[in-house]
């Protein structure tokens, strides 16, 4: 137990986060470029045209692991704001706020690739359909915990209000995955469960690779832009002074 | 109905999105550090 608390102490310390995310980063970049690239190879030059859906089935490589980060990030949210108003771990509330921008944007992707396929395959960009409305309602989401963490002038004030919105708005989320069961909608159902899938590897692979490309990438812009918070909050504290007496040298 | 334009404007949507994301820190970083720096040679030099 003593182990296990120096180590969240440690980790949570700013200057050993700071330090070591760095050395993370251009191999998370690395890992997200090179997987991005399989990926988009197989989805968009080797995977079959779908047979109901035609070529638009190539805007799915993109749309799903985007809608699923959606969905991921809130979720890591709630759990970190959960972590950040119990136990006051100022690192989690930094994870919180830097996560939500980049929730927005693969929220962002996922409405409007998703409104792109509709077109040529629902004959619609848009219907208030359960799915794409819940899916709406998680960008709204983000953009409210952002707004709330900017309306505070003191930081850790501004990441309790933001934590507590992150726990609350974790409600959508089932929502949003159970959307598709229980109202009658025009979205489809899951086709990769935990009991299985019903897609073809030639479609399977490519929308794993970029799957997991994109939680490289969130993983890197996270650390990126938790290190550029951490010194907007520490540039008075000794260890950022000595941060930039380093890099003057 | 061709397939086309919408397959390449949902990838060039989500390009641009993800450059912003993740450009976003880096040049904010920039700026902040210069901030920074230009802020500790003023006390420097008013010691």
């Amino acid at each position: 137990m003593n182990r296990l608390y120096l180590f969240f102490h440690k980790t949570g310390s700013p200057p050993w986060f700071y330090k070591y995310s760095g050395y993370l980063i251009p191999w998370l970049w690395a890992g997200f470029l090179l997987l991005t690239a399989i990926g988009l190879y197989l989805g968009l030059l080797v995977a079959p045209a779908d047979y109901q859906q035609g070529e638009s089935v190539r805007i799915m490589y993109l749309h799903v692991p985007a809608a699923w980060m959606s969905m991921m990030i809130y979720g890591l949210m709630a759990i970190w704001g959960f972590i950040a108003l119990v136990w006051r771990i100022r690192i989690m509330e930094v994870l919180i706020i830097s996560s939500a921008p980049i929730g927005a944007a693969f929220t962002l992707i996922a409405l409007v690739s998703g409104s792109l396929w509709g077109r040529p395959t629902w004959g619609t960009y848009w219907v208030w359909d359960a799915r794409l409305t819940s899916e709406l309602v998680l960008l709204f989401l983000y953009f409210g915990v952002i707004a709330l963490y900017n309306s505070f002038d003191e930081p850790r004030k501004a990441a309790r209000a933001a934590s507590l919105l992150s726990i609350v708005g974790a409600i959508n989320l089932p929502i949003i995955h159970f959307s598709v069961l229980w109202w009658n909608t025009l979205h489809q159902g899951s086709s990769i469960g935990t009991s299985g899938n019903s897609i073809h590897p030639s479609m399977l692979w490519p929308l794993l690779y970029m799957a997991v490309a994109f939680k490289l990438y969130y993983g890197a812009n996270l650390l990126s832009r938790a290190r550029l918070r951490l010194l907007t909050q520490d540039h008075r504290k000794r260890w950022v002074q000595d941060l930039l007496t380093k890099e003057s040298s | 109905m061709s397939h086309t334009p919408f397959i390449l404007g949902s990838y060039l949507v989500g390009t641009v999105v993800l450059l912003w994301a993740a450009l976003a820190p880096v040049i904010n970083k920039r700026g902040l550090l210069r901030q920074l720096k230009a802020r500790q040679a003023r006390m420097e030099k008013t010691q």
